[in-house]
């Protein structure tokens, strides 16, 4: 096969399952997709499932990350090709950044960075989303903590 | 209104029209200033409760800034506060010093235009709007200083200590408006990383530090009273026309001063029949973009502030006879790597580039006499090849670092909200709108202050040279 027409076929192949994960992630809720990011990327840290769905459910509330609808879409989509093994796409990088700050919302709303990031510490949920506005000089990576 | 006629009116209740204000009143013991403001106060109180989603029943009929304006073009907003205090309220308070290179790009670097003043005429006005705002910053600086800043600076993070180790003065921390020790009402900054709405009030704002400026007994304040034009008379401006709570209504003043930003400066001289042909012309602002550095076992920890360093290392040099100036800036929020046992090993730097004037981006008049009309073709690509350098040099500068990998953005973020050069300052009419004092070449009682008088812009935050500008122009004309 030439080539370039293994690249088309490749890229329609994309494309296809693409518009597929699409049609599934459409159906997928905000908080359901934040459950299933933090599932995924925390597995290694000791948390309680129970701590993960409250904290979907009420990130999917607040949203403190400000995503806008089509970044939630965006992240629904790239979702579903990632746990298909596609982790590729013109706007992959983008998506990296936007499930880190799903996390790092998360691990900012529990007692982990407090804790001096142990890992073998259970870690809680502090039943608050972190917004700078909850947490005034929350910062935990600031010289209030690192001197 | 309290009198028939006044000895001075001001446009607005930002930076520049606050600082012009404070020097004339320090100047002049006797007179009768009226301030006319288009919003109201939004107070700081207020405003934490509208984010923590208790709106005060006022804040429901603000206008915001997007509704003052008439801007087609939605890949680039105008972003400002319309309001008290005007950007006091959502800047981000930095507070760097032009280089004396900025002031005059042309005859250095033979693109963009001069200024009609350098570095040693601003120097003391520098300083004095530093002390003023209780500036935060280290000895060390690539600015020419007579004085050492008021407050101690922030803290550098570990990933900022070793490029100073690596840059030397050309690596700082941030000289910033976020107080180090608390002053007057101002708490000390704590990295919260929302300084356009700081939780603890640790940034300089009109409303917190300047109020006694407002509440000087020769000063008659008016909220809700929009300036949309003036009455031009034998080179001579002789009234103010505003709308005062949806009323018309015209105010007599023998100097006036407008100190609204680009937009509105330019707009309101554009109704006036300001026949001036560059008038409204030029209007810009820079353009950034982040990356994010991956590091090897190597936590970014420690900064004592929301922007926790600026490195001036690709600021200036022959390239900008080609490219763009470079400032680039550590941003110190609680960002993490989502990475198992890596949470804190990244940083994230901004990179901000300065743009060249281009006379088809401009304020004009809309349907509407009491919005502006923007229209704004593009950035210059002189920005574009500024861009390429640093992504050129980006391994390079950071080599000092154990780096894994770099990340830069591939797109630009949507607005620096720096609006600059709408009335640019030059040495006649022939060149520009206003004077090395911002006194309108042709209307000569007439100041048009702050960002809109700037004939280049650099990659650096403008608020201080505005703030200093107008301090200079009160002094050198009262």
């Amino acid at each position: 096969m030439k080539r370039r027409t293994a690249i088309k076929l490749g890229i329609l192949s994309v494309i296809a399952v693409g518009a597929t994960a699409a049609t599934y992630s459409m159906f997928r809720s905000f908080d359901s997709l934040i459950f299933s990011v933090l599932q995924s990327d925390l597995k290694d840290l000791k948390l309680h499932e129970a701590d993960l769905r409250k904290y979907a459910q009420e990130a999917a509330s607040l949203n403190p990350f400000n995503f806008s609808p089509s970044k939630v879409k965006l992240i629904s989509l790239y979702n579903e090709l990632q746990r298909i093994g596609i982790k590729t796409g013109p706007y992959y990088n983008k998506y990296i950044q936007y499930r880190s700050e799903i996390v790092g919302n998360f691990l900012l709303s529990t007692d982990f960075f407090w804790s001096r990031l142990n890992v073998n510490d259970e870690i809680k949920y502090s039943g608050r989303i972190f917004t700078p506005y909850n947490y005034p000089c929350g910062n935990p990576f600031s010289n209030r903590y690192y001197s | 209104m309290k009198y028939q006629q006044y000895d001075l009116i001001v446009v607005g209740t930002g930076f520049a029209a606050t600082f012009f204000l404070k020097k004339y009143l320090e100047k002049r013991k006797e007179a009768r200033v009226l301030v006319l403001e288009r919003g109201t106060l939004f107070s700081f109180v207020d405003r934490l409760q509208q984010k923590r989603g208790k709106n005060p029943d006022y804040a429901q009929s603000l206008t915001g800034y997007k509704d003052c304006i008439a801007n087609h073009n939605d890949d680039k907003p105008w972003v400002f506060d319309p309001n008290f205090g005007g950007s006091s309220n959502c800047w981000w308070a930095a507070t760097l010093r032009f280089m004396p290179n900025d002031f005059k790009i042309k005859s250095t670097y033979g693109v963009g235009l001069d200024w009609p003043i350098g570095y040693q005429d601003l120097e003391n006005y520098y300083t004095e709007a530093e002390e003023i705002m209780a500036i935060a910053g280290p000895d060390l600086t690539p600015f020419v200083r007579n004085s050492p800043y008021p407050q101690p600076p922030h803290a550098l993070t570990t990933v900022d200590k070793v490029l100073q180790k690596e840059y030397g003065a050309n690596y700082f921390s941030q000289p910033s408006a976020r107080a180090s020790k608390s002053i007057k009402q101002r708490g000390t900054c704590c990295a919260s990383y929302v300084c356009s709405l700081c939780p603890v009030n640790a940034k300089f704002t009109i409303e917190n530090s300047l109020m006694e400026v407002y509440k000087d007994e020769r000063v008659e304040l008016l909220y809700n009273a929009q300036v949309y034009s003036l009455l031009l008379e034998r080179n001579v401006v002789r009234k103010v026309q505003f709308k005062h709570n949806g009323t018309d209504t015209e105010a007599e003043g023998e100097i006036v001063a407008l100190g609204a930003n680009a937009i509105f400066n330019a707009h309101i001289l554009l109704a006036a029949g300001d026949a001036n042909p560059l008038t409204g012309k030029g209007i810009t602002e820079q353009r950034g973009f982040f990356a994010n550095v991956h590091l090897k076992d190597f936590d970014n920890v420690g900064g004592g502030s929301a922007m926790s360093a600026n490195g001036y290392m690709l600021y200036d040099g022959a390239f900008r006879s080609e490219a763009a100036s470079c400032l680039i800036e550590n941003h110190n929020g609680p960002f993490i790597r989502n990475e198992f046992g890596k949470w804190r090993h990244m940083a994230r730097f901004k990179f901000v580039l300065e743009d060249l004037i281009d006379e088809r981006n401009r304020v004009s008049l809309s349907d509407d006499p009491l919005k502006p009309l923007i229209e704004f073709k593009g950035h210059n690509s002189y920005i574009e090849r500024g861009r390429e350098l640093v992504i050129k040099k980006m391994d390079a500068l950071f080599a000092c670092l154990p780096v894994e990998e770099i990340f830069p953005d591939g797109n630009y973020q949507t607005t620096e909200s720096h609006i600059l050069s709408s009335v640019r300052m030059g040495h006649s009419a022939e060149d520009s709108v206003v004077d090395h004092k911002q006194i309108h070449h042709q209307y000569r009682n007439l100041f048009v202050l702050g960002g809109s008088s700037f004939p280049s812009i650099t990659a650096a935050n403008p608020t201080l040279t505005i703030s200093a500008l107008s301090l200079r122009s009160a002094d050198l004309s009262f």
